[in-house]
């Protein structure tokens, strides 16, 4: 097989894939660190009162989403593209990369949108300990972080569907 | 549904009945008494009246030594309550009983005294455990350590770095001080534990030699005995310790079946130091005290009738417009509107000439809440599970609030579900599809193949609550007598939108033109001259065109998490089916969809509340009302009941 017939037959598809592939680990690079700083906060926190488990757990899980969105990109990108069903090989190179692009948002912005929530549930954490009951204005300073990624979430998902319906 | 209204009470009393009424007013439970305004220093009413001091800072102590021995004893003996289980009930009289009080305050104190031992010993504990590990690595040796020279030879016990050869320094040594001798007793992952052993006239020579090495005296050094021996007395005095702990971990769980007693005393000082609080309020002479505070203008003849038993004169008026920042709020609500009353309250609760929000709440909150989660399924889960609490544990307070909201938003959950046909996501179609059939359920709306039809429904529902918040706010200046503002502020808002509809859809452009202008010539009218008056008024065209334009963009957020929320439902329904296999499904179907419930409901709440809160309520919102808190019976662990 020469390098033009590879390129013709799979290269739609490496792209696709690649995309797909950078949407969820980029996304859940980000989910892992904003809950590994929560994580570390919170078992700080712990130490001293080890009753607010709960409380320090649902504060942790929130950078979660992002990884969360990511893989529901990636699950949905590479459904479309019939790599589940082997359907995808001799892919069209453009769709291919149109596929690949519409993952961009989700693991550019779940990537960061995960760390700076991280940041915002550490600093949550710390009030917790001062107040224990502020728990819920934590919860809700965080999830006005949470709501770009959702916006994420959508751009990739709306890009899809319209990658995926199109008769090109 | 509204403001209560308020009257101002003026009461002068008996002091020797100031016991009684305070009691009585606490029963009766809608005083609320303000803190009184310093006299003018030298005045006549300074000379008079006097703040007496009383016993709140002593009860509050007391109820936080209450209250901290009832944590301990959470935490040695645990009890299990279940969320479902109502609180115990308990008559006034009872929590207004002063009996057994002293008792239970010793109870406390024992408690908070045995934890305190229990700390100590732990310390002390972990003190000879960390002995214990130095003389861990020489227990080998059956050499005491006081030993540290013979007639012509000096012992040296110490550490050198598991990092060093000891072959290799052993040959090193003894090439230069024959007459030594290294002992390697044992070694561990960070060091050699060794003796080091020579002539008293080569220590100089070979101590310089080990340090060089690293070589550290052991601390165990200068200890009497051998290693084994003393790990022996400090294992002996561990046992000990670990006894006397068990004694007092016994001590504070026997005293567990008094945990109920302790918990009524609690209340029953919590009612007391809010008693001993307003009494500070007071202001007393000689013979009488004397009190300002507000009361309902409803409760005024309950009121009444309590005070005719007593020795007093008193007097009610309503608060005139200067008295307005004072007056305390206190939202009148019935069984629907109530459970927003907390959302209200989390923000600001609403000025006494505001208006109160929970009817609109009501309208809005569950709706936004519903468009956000829209499932029939969710919203059937969360109405159920906001049904059983109630039934189940009864609960009073906000807790009962919050299980109504969970009820409320949980049917209008199910309604938008509904129209989306969504149930469990497209669990229906999927489960079907893994048959062989397709069956799809019939949906008004179809948020995921159709998307602009939502954005554009949630920009349009938006703009509705928002021109309602504007009307309120019209109708509120009218209230207020003020026509001028109304008819400027709303008026020319109105004109305008309603302008630039009948432009959009090709009727006439200068409704909008005349709207545009009747913003620009009223709005800057507060500045003093022409041109600040006009520049005020451009501005203000900015600012209506800008902000209206990001308040209502900010409503797609309506759109945005009900997508969210059936995309990744979509997507776990989607995974269960890959197996081709019912079980499979069944658990992820179970994981993916509490992990989709738990995230949507934070995120349709915290996000319906910002709507609210930011968009709505900065149309119209009069905050920073003072919160009514009436001289009443307040209890943490037993709901009140009562008696006839």
């Amino acid at each position: 097989m020469d390098i033009s017939t590879f390129f013709s037959t799979y290269g739609g598809m490496i792209l696709g894939i690649l995309g797909g592939g950078f949407a969820v680990a980029l996304a859940s690079v980000g989910s892992a660190r904003g809950t590994g700083m929560a994580g570390e906060a919170g078992a700080g926190l712990l130490r001293e009162k080890p009753d607010m488990f709960s409380k320090v757990l649902i504060l942790q899980i929130i950078p979660g989403t992002q990884g969360l969105y990511g893989f529901v990109i990636w699950f949905i990108e590479i459904l479309w593209m019939g790599v589940l069903d082997g359907s995808a090989a001799g892919m069209d190179v453009y769709k291919g990369l149109l596929y690949a692009v519409a993952c961009l948002p989700i693991g550019i912005g779940g990537l960061f949108s995960a760390i700076y929530q991280g940041r915002v549930a550490v600093s949550s954490i710390h009030l917790m300990a001062k107040q224990p009951d502020s728990m819920g204005k934590g919860v809700m300073l965080c999830v006005i972080v949470e709501f770009y990624a959702i916006l994420c979430l959508l751009a990739s998902f709306l890009m899809l569907i319209g990658i995926h319906n199109a008769t090109f | 549904m509204a403001i209560e209204k308020m009257k101002r009470l003026r009461l002068v009393a008996i002091k020797s009945e100031r016991e009684r009424l305070l009691n009585e007013l606490m029963l009766l439970g809608c005083v609320h008494i303000s803190e009184p305004e310093e006299p003018a220093p030298e005045s006549l009413e300074a000379a008079l009246f006097l703040k007496e001091a009383s016993d709140f800072a002593e009860r509050k102590a007391e109820y936080e030594k209450l209250i901290a021995g009832l944590e301990i004893l959470n935490r040695y003996a645990f009890a299990k309550s279940g969320l479902f289980t109502p609180r115990p009930e308990v008559s006034v009289r009872s929590v207004m009983d002063d009996s057994s009080l002293a008792e239970n305050l010793a109870l406390a104190r024992m408690l908070l005294d045995a934890e305190e031992k229990i700390k100590r010993v732990a310390a002390e504990e972990s003190r000879l455990k960390g002995l214990i590990e130095t003389f861990k690595p020489w227990e080998k040796l059956d050499l005491p350590f006081e030993r540290t020279e013979t007639k012509t030879c000096f012992i040296a016990a110490g550490l050198i770095p598991a990092t060093v050869s000891l072959d290799t320094f052993e040959r090193d040594l003894y090439a230069q001080v024959s007459e030594s001798q290294i002992i390697e007793v044992s070694s561990d992952k960070n060091a050699h534990y060794v003796l080091v052993i020579a002539m008293k006239e080569d220590k100089p020579q070979l101590m310089e030699l080990v340090r060089q090495v690293g070589f550290s005296p052991s601390s165990a050094s200068g200890m009497d005995g051998t290693a084994e021996e003393n790990i022996k007395v400090l294992e002996k005095k561990l046992e000990d310790l670990d006894k006397q702990k068990a004694q007092l971990v016994e001590k504070i769980t026997t005293s567990a079946v008094s945990r109920e007693d302790l918990k009524l005393c609690a209340d029953r000082l919590l009612t007391k130091t809010g008693r001993a609080e307003n009494a500070e309020r007071l202001l007393c002479t000689e013979a009488t005290v004397s009190l300002e505070g507000w009361v309902p203008s409803q409760m005024e003849k309950q009121l009444g009738n309590v005070l005719s038993n007593f020795t007093c004169a008193w007097e009610t008026e309503a608060p005139t417009e200067e008295d307005t920042p004072e007056v305390p709020v206190k939202l009148r609500n019935n069984a629907l509107t109530g459970p927003f009353s907390m959302l209200t309250e989390m923000y600001s609760l609403p000025a006494y000439n505001g208006i109160d929000p929970n009817p609109f709440l009501f309208l809005f909150f569950p709706m936004f809440f519903g468009i956000m989660l829209a499932d029939l399924g969710y919203g059937i889960l969360l109405f159920l599970g906001g049904l059983i609490f109630k039934l189940k544990a009864k609960p009073q307070g906000s807790q009962g609030y919050a299980a109504g909201l969970l009820m409320i938003c949980g049917i209008s959950t199910a309604i938008f579900g509904a129209l989306t046909g969504s149930f469990f996501g497209d669990a229906i179609a999927k489960v079907s599809g893994m048959y062989g059939s397709t069956l799809a359920v019939p949906a008004l709306i179809d948020p995921l193949n159709n998307p602009l039809q939502v954005l554009i429904g949630a920009l349009v529902i938006g703009f509705i609550q928002l021109i309602l918040g504007t009307a309120i706010n019209g109708y509120m200046l009218v209230r207020d007598g003020k026509w001028v503002d109304a008819l400027c502020d709303v008026g020319s808002l109105w004109l305008l939108f309603a302008g630039i509809a009948l432009g959009a859809l090709g009727i006439t452009w200068y409704v909008a033109y005349a709207g545009v202008l009747m913003v620009v010539l009223t709005q800057g009218r507060s500045s003093p001259s022409i041109g600040g008056k006009l520049g005020g008024g451009l501005f203000a065209l900015y600012s209506i065109a800008s902000g209206w334009f990001g308040d209502v963009l900010s409503y797609c957020r309506l759109m945005a998490l009900m997508l969210a929320g059936a995309v990744i439902a979509s997507v776990f329904n989607t995974l269960g089916t890959l197996a081709g296999n019912i079980v499979f499904f069944i658990i992820l179907f179970l994981i993916g969809h509490a992990l989709n419930l738990g995230l949507n409901i934070i995120g349709a709440f915290v996000h319906s509340l910002r709507l609210q809160y930011l968009e709505f309520f900065g149309k119209f919102y009069r905050e920073g009302g003072k919160p009514f808190r009436p001289l009443a019976v307040k209890t943490n662990y037993f709901n009140i009941i009562e008696e006839d």
